[in-house]
């Protein structure tokens, strides 16, 4: 028995070990949460063969100066005509011959595509299909400057203010703006287009199309992963074998470029090949499920839009590379410039900085779109003509939204509705994860929670509330199932390479199949769906959520598909998968747009996207974590979707994983109130927190900016208005509104809501001051006390725990509306306040010209001590039925700020011409604060 | 194409940034129902009648009811807001802070917030549809029904109410004999306690009598209790391949466990698998960390070697680890077993090592054993007498409510069917939720408090009930429920739901929260009626 006392000498031991040991896992997991995210479950560069094999060959060419690109134009192919000049390359290498098109476009814009000559089989171009809203038209306003033997020069545009040259031999291809080059194709060399070919055996020579290949060697490290590829375990077949392609665009002179979403990474982009705060990766665009994401990354995450941009004193300049498949995109800045062919062959001027960006995609066309500016808001223009604008959303979506995985039942609903009334917090949202569904089947209730969807939705729908139920895009397989069913019929699923229906895994739903949106039957079916008939307990108050569609498959390579899956016209899922999630979101909105006759406008929030993803609807940055470093990352990601032409963004507010403690959500909320997508949402896992279950003080801090977000609703809508004409970011980085302060180039940790509101969200724990900057010499008056600020560039500024720093920028107006309901729809023939900041500077405007419509567009102007308020839409015109329906709606109360001496009259000049006398209410001047006067306007109305 | 291009120019001019130009785009897809502008506003409108004195023309000008300004009189209710307390537009929505009042004639009249007025929405608390007068919505007037409807479910509820309150009656006073009961049984428990106790006290001086008047005598065990230790080691042997068996289990487990680690994807994201794996993980490492220092064959022949030359100053110290694994569970078992053994000879425990060599003597003499039984019974009454004590104290602190009306409840169980699982729950006791398809059962908890105001000095204290502490959830906190009590006739739980994962909460309704309102200082209950609205 001596064992036993033993024994229980160890477990009086081992309950100390245990204890140590606790203490170290602690420790282990503590360290751990740092990075959640599993790397290992996503490739790096190394791990995907072609973007290997293409940082190799670019490797080969900067390591040897006397290597040039192998690419160079064929003596006499180029053609110029109705804006397109064409030609022939010849790769040297293997003596492939390739064609090339330089559109020059209308939008002020040129085109490049390659493409092979004669490819074994076409190559994918489709890409531009779901992207671009048509082929744009080609300008003929050019020029031929010159067509000597080694460059053809042409200037466009109507004044041939932009340029561009191609260079014959080497090939390389340089936009310039007056003169100066701001974008060059293949300036380091790295064109590389695998041809497609034939598998040849190990060691024999591949002798496809007739040219001298090298040896194919199964050792070679690089030659692994031509043919076949394998990651953790799950093998890629690649049929096709190699068909990557690979370009290298620079932007001469440029220090900071920026774009390239979806990224949890700094507004200005890293360098990726060495150089300070590099990163070892390129960034990557391959629509991924990360499950608790890093910040300060480039791994890909759920969205791509390879639309990069670069900006410096005096011009802007941007590039789409317009390919669907996985991307990765290495940057590198070079001081010396020592590597760009234009030095090394004697042309151009050395510039002080240039930063070069080397795109890789696994197949497709090159495709690349070059945005010439001048100015950022040019660029903006021109790439929304190219993509389309975003979708001009529903007031609702654009105000404050409460999602939880998952409101449990009809009552839950009812209670959380009634909740927001009793505290009086306004909400315009209720959204339903996926325990809403009859066993995740989307299209259905489950019938014990959500007995009476319709009762539920009309009882939200009287306050002028909505819902928004969770669609996604796997479908269980279930033949009892109508969707499954359905779709089975119509044989509208993702294949296997062998022909079989894909059978996937999400783990919610077992066994699932995905519908094949890149089919047009599967476009028009999904369409079909969302019709109330269709959608069984749907209203019009009822709209939706697609979630996962990058797709996630949880048993997939990197959680999403195989590569080798073949989608409808035979092509590989490989060529195609940046654009499943924008097809998916295309039909989804399409349905609801189509649901109602006449069309009401939808609102579909997606998670993947895709250059184009604003035309239907807004996106959000997935599933972050309640922790500081996601809420400081989401001001930069935010900044970087919306300067890619996709505005409509937000983060989950709270962060989706995780408990955030009261500070944390209260600074959430703050930075949400103005961000465009403003939704709260939280985990299953997670403790409830609805703003009320705080106390006081926190859900009175959370109150409040939720009510300033609604009494700024109609800054906010003007703002979506003009993004969805101009495509002018809603929330804009510094060196938008101040382009020539070299200053803001890489600020992003404070940004502008339109050009007049800075704000600079508080995203550490316990801050109660912040440094802002204030650029430009203009007076900016604190948001919310109407104080000037004193002092201008850097400037430390208080920020207790019930305040962010928001701040008016002098010589802007702002429309509030001050009277705070419990949703959009109740506030909408409210009056209105103008707020009027006053700069030292005051001058004349210009006028814009637009589209009428049946909506009001009021441009107002103050300009010498008068007030102007010119319709930019026909108000009196007895077809502007909205017009006529807030006829009544009026301007309640002007404020304005920074006026040096008190007014002793205020006069209202209306359209007849009679002058009415205004009451005046002035605020209180005090020394520290501007000079604040309130105008009284109780009869002014909005369409007079 | 063209026609848009044309735009940039102008874009371009709006990056002059000192015009004060703001553009205001008003959109909207709603209903487009023009409405009228609704002028000269009544000054009294949205006032109360007690306060329309306020409100009367008595001059060319108005003072806010706080002072704070003094504005022309036709500035009331002219939807702009120029009183700091709002008392200038008691009929509009401009002031934030002001409160209408729906008259509501036929029924009671009621304030809502300014913020209500003209939002579209017919309000519940204006049945006569006065919060809504700007035409977009035409609310009618529905005080007759709503008054009908109300009344009757006032009646309803007050009957339930009224027998709510007899029932309740009935709890205090049954409460009152429990705890008159429950006094008197402490009562009655102490005096025999301290009678025990001198019994004890007697016994022992007369046992210590007799032992001290014989010599001592052999230590040996008594040859014929050999047959039942024999009996014992068999026992032993048996629950040896318990363990044995147990081990297999836990290997099948361990390789369960082991292929999900293994083999489970990792890209589901489940928290569940992943905590599991973790905590496989840090068993795994104890657990052989154990299985190194044991070894069965050991047990065996260390036992049926040596089962009785165990020396008594070889006993450890046993200090109770804080998770026990199972191993030391079993080992526990042993340990009493063979204390069992030993002591059964006399050859064990200090207490009766005292005078195990008599009590082991065969020829014990009767005089000394009927001394030795009279003290232990005398100890063992005692003992039950201070446990019965203590439970009838555990039951006289137990805070059954403000005038001891949940002692009635005390104990009493009722049970919820939600389709999926029967939720039960046992006053005082413990709360459980068992599946209705496999009938597994899932401890929720046990009760701990009075959660329903901070101070038991508030009625509201009593009404809602935590009960915690039940089994842990997977990466979840322990399960607990709160019980939300409502005013009823009888006690039964309504609902029962889980608004965030292991918190529970049931809604129940018992007579014994309902409080006589002519007897309650509070005005909670009032207010609650007005809820019930």
């Amino acid at each position: 028995m001596k064992f036993l006392f033993g024994n229980l000498k160890f477990s009086k031991a081992s309950v100390q070990t245990k204890f140590y040991l606790f203490f170290l896992l602690y420790f282990i997991v503590s360290a751990l949460v740092v990075t959640a995210v599993k790397r290992q479950d996503f490739k790096t560069c190394e791990q995907s063969s072609f973007c290997k094999r293409n940082r190799a060959y670019a490797d080969r060419l900067t390591a040897n100066h006397s290597l040039i690109s192998h690419y160079s134009v064929i003596q006499d192919s180029i053609i110029i005509k109705d804006g397109i000049i064409s030609g022939d390359l010849i790769n040297s290498e293997n003596n492939l011959i390739f064609i090339f098109e330089l559109h020059l476009l209308e939008i002020g814009a040129a085109r490049v595509r390659i493409n092979e000559k004669n490819p074994l089989k076409p190559r994918y171009d489709k890409a531009k299909d779901w992207a671009l809203i048509q082929d744009p038209s080609y300008t003929l306003e050019y020029t031929l400057i010159s067509s000597k033997p080694d460059v053809t020069s042409l200037s466009f545009g109507k004044e041939r203010k932009q340029a561009v040259s191609i260079y014959h031999s080497p090939f390389r291809v340089e936009f310039l703006v007056n003169d100066v080059p701001i974008i060059t194709l293949n300036d380091r060399g790295f064109l590389n287009i695998e041809h497609l070919r034939k598998q040849v055996a190990p060691g024999l020579v591949d002798q496809s199309n007739g040219e001298n290949d090298k040896i194919i060697d199964d050792e070679n490290d690089l030659d692994k992963g031509l043919w076949k590829e394998t990651f953790n375990g799950k093998e890629d077949s690649k049929p096709n074998g190699p068909e990557s392609i690979g370009l290298d665009i620079s932007f001469p002179g440029f220090s900071h470029v920026y774009g390239i979403p979806e990224h949890a990474s700094s507004l200005s982009l890293k360098e990726t090949r060495g150089g300070d705060d590099s990163y070892s990766d390129p960034y990557r665009l391959y629509n991924l499920d990360v499950f608790e994401y890093e910040v300060d990354n480039p791994m890909a995450l759920y969205g791509s839009i390879p639309f990069m941009m670069a900006h410096r004193k005096g011009a802007s300049a941007a590039v789409l590379w317009l390919n669907a498949a996985e991307t990765w995109i290495d940057i590198t800045k070079n001081k010396e410039d020592k590597h760009r062919l234009s030095s090394l062959l004697g042309f151009g001027k050395l510039t002080p900085t240039s930063t070069s960006a080397h795109w890789i995609s696994e197949s497709g066309v090159i495709d690349v779109f070059a945005f010439l500016g001048p100015t950022t808001s040019d660029i903006f223009y021109q790439y929304g003509l190219l993509t389309g604008f975003t979708a001009l959303p529903q007031s609702f979506a654009i105000a404050y939204h409460q999602c939880r995985w998952n409101y449990l039942n009809q009552e839950d609903v009812a209670e959380v509705d009634e909740n927001f009334d009793k505290y009086d917090i306004p909400y315009d949202v209720i959204w339903l994860d996926i325990e809403h569904t009859d066993g995740k089947k989307y299209f259905t209730w489950d019938t014990v929670k959500f007995p009476t969807p319709e009762k539920m939705q009309n009882n939200i729908g009287i306050k002028g509330r909505k819902m928004v139920t969770i669609v996604d895009p796997h479908i269980k397989i279930d033949d009892n199932y109508y969707i499954y069913k359905e779709a089975k019929d119509l044989d509208l699923f993702v294949k296997e390479p062998d022909g079989r229906v894909y059978d996937g895994c999400y783990v919610n739903t077992g066994s699932s199949s995905w519908v094949d949106f890149t089919n047009p039957s599967a476009q028009e079916w999904l369409i079909k769906k969302f019709a109330f008939d269709q959608y069984k307990g749907s209203t019009e108050y009822l709209f939706t959520w697609n979630d996962m569609n990058e797709p996630s498959v949880f048993n997939g390579p990197e959680i999403t598909m195989p590569k080798d899956l073949i989608h409808h016209g035979g092509w590989e899922h490989r060529n195609l998968h940046n654009i499943y999630g924008i097809a998916y979101h295309s039909a989804t909105s399409k349905g609801l747009i189509n649901r109602s006759n006449p069309p009401r406008r939808p609102f579909v929030l997606s998670r993947a996207f895709f250059a184009g993803s604003q035309r239907y609807g807004a996106i959000w940055t997935g599933d972050n974590f309640a922790k500081w470093d996601h809420l400081a990352i989401a001001t930069p990601m935010l900044l970087t979707i919306g300067i890619s032409g996709l505005p409509f963004s937000g983060a989950d507010v709270g962060g989706f994983f995780g408990n955030p403690d009261t500070e944390l959500l209260v600074r959430w909320y703050q930075a949400g109130a103005f961000q465009p997508f403003f939704r709260a949402h939280a985990h299953i896992d997670t403790k409830r927190r609805e703003p009320w279950l705080f106390g006081d003080p926190y859900t009175g801090y959370i109150r409040d900016i939720i009510r300033e977000r609604y009494a700024l609703l109609p800054l906010w809508y003007t703002l979506f208005h003009e993004a969805s004409t101009t495509g002018m970011p809603i929330i804009r980085p510094m060196f938008t509104v101040y382009p020539e302060d070299e200053e803001t180039y890489a600020m992003d940790d404070q940004f502008f809501v339109g050009n007049s509101l800075l704000v600079k969200p508080i995203v550490n724990e316990g801050q109660t001051s912040t440094e802002v900057y204030f650029p430009g010499n203009e007076i900016y008056y604190d948001y919310f006390t109407h104080k000037k600020v004193h002092g201008s560039g850097k400037v430390q500024i208080e920020a207790p725990i019930n305040k962010i720093p928001v701040f008016l920028r002098g010589g802007s107006i702002v429309p509030k509306r001050q009277r705070i309901r419990r949703s959009s729809a109740a506030m909408r023939t409210d009056p209105f306040t103008l707020l009027i900041a006053l700069n030292k500077y005051v001058n004349d405007g210009e006028t814009y010209d637009y589209e009428k419509g049946h909506f009001i567009h009021l441009q107002f102007k103050f300009s010498k001590r008068k007030l102007f308020s010119k319709p930019l839409s026909l108000l009196n015109n007895d077809e502007n039925l909205y017009a006529q329906s807030i006829s009544s709606v009026r301007v309640e109360r002007i404020i304005v700020l920074g006026l040096d001496l008190k007014p002793k009259h205020i006069y209202a000049d209306c359209i007849d011409g009679s002058k009415i006398k205004r009451e005046l209410q002035f605020g209180l001047p005090t020394t520290n604060s501007a000079n604040v006067v309130i105008i009284k306007g109780t009869d002014l109305l909005i369409t007079e | 194409m063209a026609h848009t291009f044309s735009l940039i120019d102008p874009i371009k001019r709006s990056l002059i940034i000192h015009i004060l130009i703001l553009e205001l785009v008003i959109l909207s897809f709603f209903t487009l129902s023009a409405y009228a502008k609704v002028d000269n506003l009544s000054k009294l409108l949205g006032v109360e009648e007690s306060k329309a004195h306020l409100y009367e023309a008595k001059g060319p000008d108005w003072t806010c009811l706080d002072g704070s300004a003094t504005i022309p009189y036709e500035a009331i209710n002219d939807d702009f807001c120029d009183c700091t307390d709002g008392s200038d537009e008691p009929g509009t929505s401009a002031c934030p802070n002001s409160k209408f009042y729906c008259r509501n004639v036929g029924h009671i009249s009621s304030f809502i917030s300014s913020s209500r007025v003209n939002d579209g929405v017919c309000e519940p608390e204006c049945c006569d549809g006065s919060d809504e007068y700007d035409g977009k919505i035409k609310c009618p007037n529905t005080c007759k029904e709503t008054n009908a409807e109300y009344t009757k479910k006032l009646k309803e509820l007050e009957k339930l109410r009224t027998q709510g309150i007899r029932i309740r009656k009935e709890y205090i006073e049954k409460g009152r004999k429990i705890k008159t009961k429950n006094a008197a049984e402490l009562n009655r428990l102490e005096i025999e306690l301290r009678a025990a106790k001198i019994r004890v006290k007697e016994r022992e001086v007369a046992l210590k009598k007799i032992e001290d008047s014989k010599p001592d005598t052999e230590q040996l065990a008594p040859k014929g209790n050999r047959e039942r230790m024999k009996k014992l080691h068999e026992r032993i042997i048996a629950l040896k391949g318990d363990i044995n068996k147990l081990h297999e289990q836990i290997d099948t487990l361990l390789s369960i466990l082991k292929d999900m680690k293994n083999n489970h994807n990792q890209n589901y994201h489940d928290m569940a698998v992943k905590t599991a794996i973790k905590a496989y993980d840090e068993f795994l490492e104890e657990y052989n960390k154990d299985m190194e220092t044991e070894d069965g064959d050991e047990v065996e022949e260390n036992y049926e070697d040596n089962y009785d030359d165990i020396p008594d100053k070889e006993k450890p110290q046993i200090e109770e680890p804080s998770e026990p694994s199972y191993q030391e569970r079993f080992l526990e078992m042993l340990w009493e077993i063979k204390d069992g053994v030993l002591e059964l000879f006399g050859l064990q425990d200090h207490k009766s090592k005292r005078y195990h060599s008599s009590s082991s003597s065969r020829d014990t003499p009767k005089e000394l054993s009927d001394a030795r039984d009279a003290f232990e019974e005398a100890e063992q009454e005692q003992k039950d007498i201070e446990n019965h004590i203590d439970e009838v104290k555990s039951k006289l602190s137990q805070d059954y409510g403000l005038e001891y009306e949940f002692a009635a409840l005390d104990n009493e169980c009722f049970s919820y069917d939600s389709g999926e699982y029967t939720y039960s729950l046992c006053m005082f006791g413990s709360a459980t939720q068992k599946s209705n398809k496999d009938h597994s059962s899932t401890d929720l908890g046990n009760f701990a408090k009075w959660i329903g105001a901070e101070s038991s000095n508030d009625p509201r204290y009593y009404t809602r009930m935590l009960y915690e502490d039940g089994a842990r959830c997977w990466n979840g906190p322990a399960r607990s429920v709160k019980l939300y009590l409502e005013c009823g006739a009888d006690n039964q739980i309504l609902s029962v739901s889980e608004p965030e994962k292991c918190e529970y909460h049931m809604r129940m309704i018992s007579p014994a929260v309902c409080l006589d309102h002519n007897n309650d200082h509070n005005n909670h209950n009032t207010e609650h009626k007005h809820d019930e609205l």
